[in-house]
């Protein structure tokens, strides 16, 4: 059975994600940054490649005749060409939900953090400034707000399910709605989009990225929301019109936003929105974990076993 | 019906306080920083004085003959000689738990800031970093981790309470254990302290300081403690033997923690806690939020009032 792996990980973390092999794997690695020929070489006969790095072209495909399955580790596939790769006759599927833990619970930090002003408190802690954090600035409860998530998938559902201990009012949307039965264990309900921005107090953003979803959260959108409403994003800039938040933030039109993810990545320097002190940027994180890796690998390998063996293959993407 | 109030808060949050007051009351305000004639002044006629955020000397109750109840607004009540007050035939009560919210959700920030790296990819970001989080320092989940509660009343539930979406396994220590139904509500599991403190990956404080906690997490303690494990103070520093802390932080005793509170408070500078890179500090601010002044406001006004008019009071606080 052989695996082509193109990856960006460091050794260490290399080494971690082959322990979850299977014995009879035949595995040749490429590293993503190698040139094109490299990765061919490594993939030629690979009857299954693993892509362990977002955004590398997957031109290189046509060269593996036998790939039955391009198999990735992360839960986005907006850099990938699905289309193409399903012309070749080669199936795609992403991680399975095995990061849904790590980004909901980052989320979570988010939202937790900017609620409670911990993250000015501790730049004040660190500037000398012991009591101003507590005196002159507000900080609120989440409990009793409502909580917005946009995208109810394997994260989305996460964030749902950790909200349930915080006693707050969870509204959601989704394309099509989840079970009526999920949706009480989850303590949410849907609204569509325009409702859920105007009662919500956080907007969380959990939906993937493609073509419908691109600055699906644009001026207008951003006009219904509360002046006092935070909008949180862990999934890709590009689901946010960054011109249109920019300019939500620096004119009261809502009072902040926590940011794992930017359109721009990294983000440079002289980018204006580090010169505002209601945003949280965090380098587009929110996914990787110590456990995650382990679990994302381990589905990997189960998945390309199956594709190989002629199982059904979880987690299958479509193009739109 | 006169009521003293000795204040640390600002003009604003003061003004949001006293919406919470009955039509009937007469109030007399203070600043915390005026003198004890000062405050003799004020408060000579009352018959309950509400404390907020502030110190009041035996003496000034002493010149305070009508007295029926000594009103706090935190949980805490370290800084309050109760057996003397009692002395002079004033009960003493705190703020009913009016601060839980606040303060575990507070906590959860920094346990999942910490778990999850959110305060240090924040800094990466900031810093220019923007891969070096993600790739080069590990961080974790949350999800089927041990959390251990040290202390389990109003905050400690509270916390449990939250961390029941994680999907972790919760285990507590307090002097006398909740009930076996509270246990299976906060899916939360009793343990001695020195269990505790084995098998826990976080462990947070939520204990009141007194004179039996005092120093309760010493050099043993922090021994027992998982190389991997966080620590969590939002209760009071000197719960802590910070010596002891700062030794098992750079020895590789412990991973990390996040302090709210301190013993020095303001943390002067050359404090060496805010040379350590493993350490998040905020400036003891978990405990107040918007909400949260005016639900203790509401509670101490509603306590005082049934001092006055002779009907049981809440939350009485004794020595212990």
């Amino acid at each position: 059975m052989k695996i082509g792996i193109v990856t960006m990980n460091t050794l260490e973390r290399h080494r971690m994600f082959m322990e979850h092999a299977y014995p009879e794997m035949e595995i040749s690695v490429a590293a993503a940054s190698a040139p094109e020929e490299e990765i061919i070489a490594a993939c030629a006969d690979a009857e299954a490649v693993i892509m362990n790095a977002p955004g590398i072209s997957t031109a290189f495909l046509k060269d593996c005749p036998n790939v039955k399955l391009l198999q990735s580790t992360f839960a986005g596939y907006d850099h990938v060409d699905i289309k193409s790769i399903n012309d070749m006759g080669i199936a795609f599927a992403n991680n399975g939900g095995g990061n849904a833990i790590p980004v909901a619970e980052f989320t979570m930090g988010l939202i937790n953090g900017v609620t409670r002003g911990v993250f000015r408190s501790v730049q004040n802690a660190r500037a000398g400034n012991w009591n101003s954090g507590l005196r002159e600035h507000p900080t609120w409860e989440l409990t009793g707000k409502c909580v917005g998530i946009i995208g109810m998938g394997a994260i989305g559902q996460r964030v749902a399910q950790i909200l349930t201990g915080y006693e707050c009012d969870t509204v959601y949307t989704k394309r099509a709605r989840v079970s009526a039965e999920r949706e009480k264990e989850l303590h949410a309900r849907y609204l569509p989009l325009d409702e859920l921005l105007q009662v919500a107090d956080y907007v969380t953003i959990h939906t993937a990225l493609n073509q419908s979803s691109r600055g699906m959260i644009g001026k207008e959108q951003l006009a219904l929301m509360k002046p006092t409403a935070f909008v949180i994003n862990t999934t890709r800039g590009a689901v946010i019109d960054q011109e249109a938040l920019y300019e939500a933030l620096t004119t009261g039109g809502i009072a902040g936003a926590a940011l794992d993810v930017l359109a721009e990545e990294p983000t440079p320097q002289e980018h204006p929105i580090w010169q505002l002190d209601n945003v949280i940027i965090t380098p587009h994180v929110s996914g990787g974990s110590q456990e995650s890796g382990a679990r994302s690998a381990a589905f990997s390998f189960d998945n390309v076993r199956r594709a190989v063996l002629g199982e059904p293959i979880q987690s299958l993407i479509t193009p739109e | 019906m006169k009521i003293g109030i000795v204040t640390w808060n600002s003009t604003e949050r003061h003004k949001l306080f006293m919406e919470q007051a009955y039509p009937e009351m007469e109030t007399f305000v203070v600043a915390d920083s005026a003198s004890d004639e000062e405050k003799i002044e004020a408060c000579r006629d009352a018959e309950a004085i509400i404390m907020v955020a502030a110190s009041l000397s035996v003496d000034v109750l002493k010149g305070c003959p009508n007295v029926k109840l000594l009103q706090g607004i935190g949980a805490g009540f370290d800084k309050v000689d109760i057996k003397a007050i009692n002395a002079l035939g004033i009960p003493y009560a705190n703020n009913g738990g009016g601060n839980a919210i606040p303060v575990a959700e507070f906590t959860m920030s920094l346990i999942t800031g910490l778990a999850r790296g959110v305060f240090r990819g924040a800094q990466n970001a900031r810093d220019g970093n923007w891969n070096s989080g993600l790739r080069e320092t590990p961080s974790w989940e949350i999800a089927g981790k041990c959390v251990g509660i040290v202390g389990m009343g109003a905050i400690g539930q509270r916390v449990a309470k939250m961390l029941v979406g994680y999907d972790c396994d919760t285990v507590y220590y307090k002097r006398t254990r909740v009930s076996a139904e509270l246990e299976q509500e906060l899916h939360a599991r009793y343990l001695p302290l020195d269990e505790l403190l084995q098998v826990s990956d976080v462990v947070t404080m939520h204990n009141s300081l007194n004179k039996s906690t005092i120093g309760m997490i010493g050099k043993e303690q922090l021994a027992l403690m998982k190389p991997s494990a966080f620590l969590v103070n939002t209760t009071r520093g000197a719960c802590i033997d910070q010596d002891e802390l700062y030794d098992a932080l750079t020895s590789g005793g412990i991973a990390g923690a996040a302090l709210d509170v301190l013993a020095e408070e303001p943390t002067p500078s050359d404090n060496p806690f805010w040379k350590l890179n493993n350490v998040i500090i905020t400036p003891h601010q978990s405990g107040i939020s918007q909400e949260s002044v005016t639900r203790s406001a509401a509670f101490a006004f509603a306590n005082v009032r049934r001092a006055t008019l002779g009907e049981p009071i809440q939350s009485l606080v004794t020595p212990e």
